[in-house]
């Protein structure tokens, strides 16, 4: 039992290190649930992306839309550390996200004035008024700007730094008349996915083909190529983010937690092979006391699996606590965010699932089962007698 | 004869290093892929972009870190529960050879030559194992994905460390059974006298 | 059972046995210099420049020395052999080498003969074996050509035969004597050589098949080979410029694949067990040949065509009959030469078409390695029980052998005479391309320069050191570059074969010579060679 739940905290480790940090790169858009991301199609992520930003102007006023509000994403350097500078309007910043000022708050904003989520905070031991250099590393600008606040959102802004877009435009050396991205946030009743298709069809360079019908629910939970643009929720498209930003897809990830299920298989063999060797001697009893092969077997299997279903499931919770501790610990980020370890009900059937398969397939390998069907008690008993005449 | 006295049953021995190498191949291809993201990244960047290229490895290594922790957890508890199997088998031989009159430190000598033969093997079988199978799944998933052909490595360095990883774990597994066998060669000593 | 080939009585039946394996390899070698009568293959050229300087200058220093290139003269076993033969016959080296160095290629043949023999005891292993060897096509088509590796690799072949006995001094010395050949004459057979040496002891050692002491005394073999090349090396060779190089993370690959091919065959030869390898070993082969017809399977690897893969059938047969033949091989010391014999070939194999870019540099080459191995034991195959076709044993055996010989030796034909791309066709040259070589030469103006591709390249910047710009050309022809800076040689072969780009042609939009007639001016003419301007 112990060798299965340090099998399955193995193998539920990596399932959820790999997808919490799937989740990381798709949520580090910063877009929420209910709202949609905008960015070029010909980016791999919405970092990298290069929109004008007309466009949000023009998402604004699509009916079910509450607000658009474009965004500047840039990679800074901050005290020898690189993080993300987001420069968006800073009323937007506050109806979308909801900020909880922790110090300093909005009405501080001024030129040369940024806000820190609360991780980067605590990372650079700045507090509101503080000055902090920033160098921004795809435009080589160098500026010293003053901390308005320091706030907390639950949501990936916690580990980036938020200004106004000027300052997220110069960072990332783009003109005044371009984003990285357009958020916008949507009254699901009256938003009608068939106006932003006819606007970004229009709009932007034609690039490819024009976007014909597409369902509400396909953009607010996927990512859907539109004219040149991509229109959706990343943090809801993890696999196709992923699949976009590294080119491998989530079948592949998943793929290599069950290699490493697989590959601790021979330990799982290797127990249950001397779990049956030491038992042989009960189950032999049984099986000259008249009870079945198929009966034994079963009985085996039905025990070793609950024996199973406990152990993965103790090994699974203790594999989510040492990842979350872990990426507490270690301070593991992905894309500059801090790993979010979500739990996944996905790595769980998969642990449970591979490591069930595994002892199934252990338990009629081992060969221990030399028993016969049939009548074995007549059969010992005159062996006994012939071994009592040989005495 | 040392040898044959110190591995035992042939199959068994293969079988436990076959277990114990596995392990060792995942961190093994999981270090191989990671220096081949980091070096992919570090490839022809300028200064600028230096400190985001750092970033990004530092990232990846940490990832890796994180993962091969409970590996390594893995490793040794495997070789904890196939030390104690093997104890149950060479602890006749153990047995035998002290009542013939082998000192005790014989049979502790037998014990670590068959550590030591147990952990070069898990390596060997380990790094060989997990590096090749990654350049191999590397290679067809190039092609099915359409991708550069990029090529998982490992370095003089990371063998030395998978060696020591290794022969740790598979020494501090297996010091339980060790401690128990020295203490029962001392009740042995104690009865004879 | 194992008896010496020079202590055998030789009947009638058994120099056929002997003189036909040799006779189609020497033909085989030696047919495309007497069909065209120009060196085949497009290596010879520098090492025909080398010879020709050899003799003008001499005495002289070789390397560093302007007169010769700056890699093959660091490897000088090939031209200094060439010049003394041209001293000898008074033959100048363009019309003698051509002819004698494949000839000498074509004794590996008779080494493979005496080595299987040596194994076998059996003369119609050894027979068959060398049949099949002679004919293989990329060792035929390769060796028929004047290149380093084509004079060293009987040597090397004549170096494993110490590796098969016992150590005593004698083998010592024939192997440092014999290895110090494959030296002087190409540095990465030498290479191979090592490993090879280094893993028969090794292997016998791990297995427990080679006595303790004689296995440790084997050890002298390649540590005296590895002494020697590094003294070679620090002493001569040094500003060589090396065409394969290895990083620190690639000899770390290498080392994976030479233990775990090295292991697998050990566990095979010891336990004969785990059948299930040997399936998962063809499998891997059929799918990479399989994907090599849709998908370049390595970098800068060609597409296979299907008639290509169809071509590669009598040498999966040799492959499954090898295998067969491995596990029928009696667990002995010369089981333990067979494991080391075919397991480093099979490990470079795998380093270079998983493990490094550069790979399918090496790839063609390995496969000679590992046929010559394979060879042998595909006879020994044929030679086993075959317990329910006893009666048929046989004939079934020459047909076999027959098949996988005609089969293999069509290829040469097919590479020879009809100039197949992806079997080195392109590799034919005739006297009309040495003399428009020296036309250029005597017209083009002091450190000027052509465009041309590979084949011309050899040739005209090799022998005659015109330099010669590759990319250019294709650029040129292919529309991708309309500006033409240097003149460009075309020759008949290209509307063929394409331009040869990186070992094999590129195929050429079908207006290529109309674009040419438009655009340029020609300037040479010689009924195959062009020269544009």
């Amino acid at each position: 039992m112990v060798v299965m739940i340090v099998v399955s905290v193995t193998a539920s480790t990596t399932g959820l290190l790999l997808t919490g940090a799937s989740y990381t790169v798709a949520a580090s858009s910063g877009s929420l649930p209910g709202t949609i991301t905008i960015y070029s199609y010909s980016s791999k992520l919405p970092l990298t992306s290069i929109i004008p930003i007309s466009l949000s102007m023009e998402v604004g006023r699509l009916p079910g839309v509450k607000e658009a509000t474009p965004e500047a994403l840039a990679p800074v350097l901050v005290d020898n550390q690189v993080l993300i500078l987001r420069g968006m309007n800073l009323t937007a910043f506050a109806e979308i996200y909801h900020p909880l000022f922790l110090s300093g708050g909005l009405g501080n904003a001024a030129n040369y004035t940024v806000f820190l989520g609360a991780t980067v905070a605590m990372q650079l031991l700045l507090r509101a008024g503080s000055p902090i250099s920033i160098i921004g590393l795809m435009s080589n600008h160098n500026v010293t700007m003053t901390v308005g606040g320091i706030f907390r959102t639950g949501t990936v802004l916690d580990d980036e730094i938020v200004s106004e877009i000027q300052t997220g435009q110069l960072m990332r050396g783009l003109g005044s008349d371009q984003a990285s991205l357009v958020s916008a946030t949507i009254t699901p009743s009256s938003f009608n996915a068939s106006s932003l298709v006819n606007l970004l069809n229009a709009s932007g360079s034609q690039t490819g083909k024009r976007t014909g019908y597409i369902q509400n629910s396909i953009i607010t939970s996927g990512l859907v190529g539109i004219g040149s643009y991509l229109a959706g929720n990343p943090s809801e498209a993890v696999g196709q983010v992923l699949s976009r930003a590294i080119g491998l897809s989530q079948n592949v990830l998943w793929a290599l937690v069950a290699i490493v299920s697989i590959c601790s298989v021979l330990s799982i063999y290797y127990s249950v092979s001397w779990m049956l060797e030491e038992n042989s001697g009960v189950i032999q009893l049984l099986n000259s006391m008249g009870m079945a092969r198929r009966g034994i077997l079963l009985r085996l299997l039905l025990l070793t699996l609950m024996l199973e279903l406990i152990a993965t499931s103790a090994g699974y919770l203790l594999a989510l606590l040492v990842s979350r501790a872990l990426a507490a610990q270690l301070g593991i980020s992905i894309l500059f965010h801090s790993i979010m370890i979500p739990n996944s009900p996905q790595v769980f059937a998969l642990s449970v699932g591979s490591v069930a398969l595994l002892l199934t397939v252990s338990l009629f390998r081992s060969g221990t089962f030399n028993l016969k069907e049939g009548n074995i008690a007549k059969q010992n008993f005159d062996s006994l007698e012939t071994f009592e005449d040989t005495m | 004869m040392m040898f044959k006295l110190s591995i035992g049953k042939g199959e068994e021995f293969l079988n436990q290093s076959i277990t114990l190498g596995s392990i060792v191949a995942l961190i093994a291809g999981g270090l191989s892929v990671t220096n081949l993201s980091t070096s992919f990244l570090n490839v022809g960047t300028n200064s600028n972009y230096a400190p985001l290229v750092n970033s990004l490895s530092s990232e990846l290594t940490g990832l890796l870190f994180a993962w091969v922790l409970p590996v390594t957890f893995l490793l040794i508890f495997s070789s904890f529960i196939l030390g104690l199997r093997s104890g149950q088998l060479t602890s006749r031989t153990h047995t035998i050879l002290r009542y013939a009159g082998s000192p005790a430190g014989r049979v502790r000598q037998l014990m670590t030559i068959r550590l030591l033969l147990l952990s070069l093997t898990s390596w060997l079988f380990g790094w060989v194992g997990g590096l090749i199978v990654s350049q191999l799944a590397f290679r067809f998933v190039a092609i099915a994905t359409a991708s550069p052909y990029l090529i998982p490595f490992l370095s003089p360095l990371d063998i030395l460390v998978l060696a020591l990883m290794t022969f740790g774990s598979i020494f501090a597994g297996n010091s339980v059974l060790f401690l128990k066998t020295g203490s029962i060669i001392k009740e042995e000593e104690v009865v004879s006298l | 059972m194992y008896t010496n080939v020079m202590e055998r009585v030789w009947g009638r039946r058994d120099v056929l046995l002997l003189t036909l394996p040799l006779l189609l390899s020497v033909f085989l070698r030696t047919y495309p210099y007497l069909l065209y009568r120009a060196p085949w293959g497009t290596d010879g050229w520098p090492l025909f420049h080398n010879t020709i300087s050899i003799l003008t200058y001499s005495p002289t220093r070789l390397g560093g020395n302007p007169a010769f290139d700056d890699y093959n003269i660091y490897w000088p076993g090939v031209s200094l052999f060439g010049a003394a033969a041209s001293v000898l016959t008074g033959a100048s080296p363009l019309t003698l080498m051509p002819l004698l160095i494949p000839f000498v290629a074509s004794l590996t043949t008779f080494v493979i003969f005496v080595m299987a023999y040596r194994l076998t005891g059996n003369i119609f292993v050894a027979s068959a074996s060398s049949l099949i060897f002679a004919a293989s096509s990329f060792d035929s088509i390769f060796t028929a050509s004047v290149t380093k590796e084509t004079f060293a690799y009987p040597i090397f072949a004549a170096s494993l035969l110490p590796l098969m006995r016992r150590f005593n001094l004698k083998n010592l010395s024939a192997f440092t004597l014999l290895s110090f050949g494959v030296l002087l004459s190409h540095y990465a057979l030498a290479f191979v050589l090592f490993l090879v040496a280094l893993a028969v002891p090794t292997t016998g050692l791990v297995v427990g098949l080679l006595p303790g002491d004689d296995g440790l005394k084997r050890l002298l073999l390649p540590a005296a080979l590895g002494l020697m090349g590094i003294t070679y090396y620090l002493l001569y060779a040094y500003p060589s410029v090396l065409v394969v190089t290895l990083t620190t993370s690639q000899v770390v690959s290498m080392a994976g694949y030479l233990i775990l091919s090295s292991g697998i065959l050990s566990y095979v030869m010891m336990t004969k067990h785990a059948k299930s390898l040997d399936l998962m070993f063809l499998l891997l082969v059929v799918i990479v040949l399989g994907i090599s017809t849709r998908f370049t399977f390595a970098p800068f690897a060609p597409t296979l065509t299907p008639g290509i893969a169809i071509l590669s059938v009598p040498y999966i047969i040799v492959t499954i009959l090898a295998m067969s033949g491995f596990r029928i091989f009696p667990r002995s010391g010369r089981s333990v030469f067979m494991t080391g014999w075919l397991s480093v070939p099979l490990a470079l194999g795998g380093f270079a078409l998983f493990s490094t870019p550069e790979g399918i540099g090496i790839i063609y080459r390995i496969l000679t390695f590992i046929y010559a191995p394979a060879s042998v034991l595909a006879a020994v195959a044929l030679a086993g029980p075959w317990s329910r076709l006893r009666r048929w044993k046989g004939p079934l055996a020459t047909v076999v052998v027959v098949a996988v010989v005609l089969a293999s030796s069509l290829q040469s034909y097919d590479s020879v005479v009809l100039h197949s791309n992806l079997l080195g066709g392109q590799w034919a040259y005739y006297p009309s391309d040495i003399q428009s070589a020296a036309w250029t030469q005597s017209h083009v103006v002091l450190n000027g320069s052509l465009s041309g591709d590979a084949r011309v390249s050899y040739l005209y910047s090799g022998f005659d050191g015109i330099p010669v710009h590759s990319s250019a050309g294709f650029e040129f022809l292919t529309g991708i570059n309309r500006n033409l800076t240097y003149p460009l040689t075309t020759y008949s072969l290209m509307g063929v074969d394409g331009y040869d780009l990186n070992n094999f042609g590129q195929p050429l939009p079908s207006n290529w010579f109309s674009l040419l007639l438009n655009n340029l001016s020609l300037v040479y003419n010689n009924g195959n060679d062009m020269i544009w301007s």
